[in-house]
């Protein structure tokens, strides 16, 4: 099965000791894939409208995360986090060489009208990507991901629990690895600089197969 | 029998009597005082986006256990208390319906956790912007709070300022 693929490498404590003894030690909880998985074929559209398909995750390196944007707490506590470990990342290597950021908008109803503003807030590099439903589903099992959206309540409120991690895609549009909360900031950029440097971090890079 | 009745009615009337003293010490001490919010804050968001989050600590300086039960604010159509969590690799948000702060403890809305759900925001808020929220208690009682609205990314390292926040 494909969970026999994956091994574990929990990256723990590396900054612990600025933290005072009673705060949980900074953590990124990392998995990385033996065998870098394709994601199948999807068509989504980009937050200006433009066609974003799997061919799109193609070239450079990103972090992919499910989410809505009537999502107040998690999805955006995510995305600042994701913001400040690219942030980090960019202290260590060419910003060509940076991940991008995609929010995979699930819930596109609602979602299609603000999207823009939406991701935009953590940074103006960051991508959302939405669609039509069928679509969606197919790009989050391609990122072994899921969504299910809630039935609404007596006001037509719904929520829409989704996958908490997020998908490291290769600059081969494969997914070489998934990270889980928490995100904290800097063994996350490390987990991810570490992954980068043993799989080649270059656009054609793939030294590691 | 008979001679029972008058030392019962004695003990109800002291019994009364203490309740009543204990009602009125109560009473002396404003709500203000007993519980509060501290460090509230609604991550800013563009006009667009028509849920926030409110995230702040509860205190509760008295020797009683209460329960936020519900919230209001005038700059939101209607607040709701929910708590996020990640089971098995999926985050959740859910309705809690309430908020223990038990006797003399802090309890902590925060990031990734138990917060306020703002919904339907009835003005455009802007960083530094103040934001009005009343926590309703079972007592009755009515904890007033003043959320600050700012970036999330903004202060010393805003990713892990949560850790200090106490539980």
């Amino acid at each position: 099965m494909r969970r026999s693929g994956w091994h574990v490498l929990v990256v723990a404590a590396l900054s612990a000791a600025v933290w005072s003894g009673a705060a949980a030690a900074p953590r990124v909880n990392g998995v990385i894939l033996d065998r870098a998985a394709p994601v199948q074929a999807f068509t989504l559209e980009d937050h200006n409208g433009k066609p974003f398909t799997a061919e799109s995750l193609k070239g450079r390196w990103s972090l992919v995360l499910a989410g809505f944007t009537h999502c107040p707490d998690v999805c955006p506590f995510t995305l600042a986090n994701l913001e400040q470990v690219t942030a980090e990342l960019g202290l260590r290597m060419r910003p060509d060489r940076l991940p991008v950021v995609v929010f995979l908008a699930v819930d596109p109803d609602r979602d299609r009208a603000n999207l823009k503003e939406y991701v935009q807030q953590f940074h103006p590099d960051f991508i959302g990507v939405t669609g039509e439903i069928d679509q969606i589903d197919r790009a989050l099992k391609g990122f072994d991901a899921i969504a299910v959206r809630s039935k609404p309540d007596a006001r037509g409120n719904y929520s829409v629990t989704h996958s908490a991690a997020v998908a490291v895609i290769d600059p081969q549009g494969r997914l070489a690895a998934k990270i889980s909360p928490p995100f904290d900031v800097e063994p996350t950029a490390e987990f991810l600089a570490d992954l980068f440097r043993r799989r080649g971090d270059g656009p054609s890079g793939d030294r590691g197969r | 029998m008979m001679k029972h009745r008058l030392p019962l009615r004695r003990l109800l009337v002291i019994g009364s009597l203490a309740i009543g003293a204990t009602f009125h010490a109560a009473a002396q001490v404003p709500t203000a005082e007993r519980f509060s919010a501290e460090n509230a804050w609604v991550p800013w968001a563009p006009s667009t986006v028509s849920v926030h989050a409110a995230y702040m600590t509860i205190v509760n300086r008295s020797d009683e256990d209460r329960f936020v039960v519900s919230a209001e604010s005038p700059d939101y159509e209607r607040v709701e208390l929910h708590s996020s969590s990640v089971k098995s690799g999926v985050a959740e948000m859910r309705d809690v319906g309430q908020v223990a702060i038990p006797a003399n403890k802090r309890v902590a809305l925060e990031p990734g956790g138990l917060h306020l759900m703002l919904i339907g925001p009835k003005r455009a808020l802007a960083t530094d912007d103040r934001v009005r929220i009343v926590l309703h208690l079972q007592s009755g009682e009515r904890v007033d709070v003043l959320a600050v609205v700012r970036r999330r990314n903004t202060g010393s390292h805003s990713g892990h300022e949560h850790h200090g926040a106490p539980r």
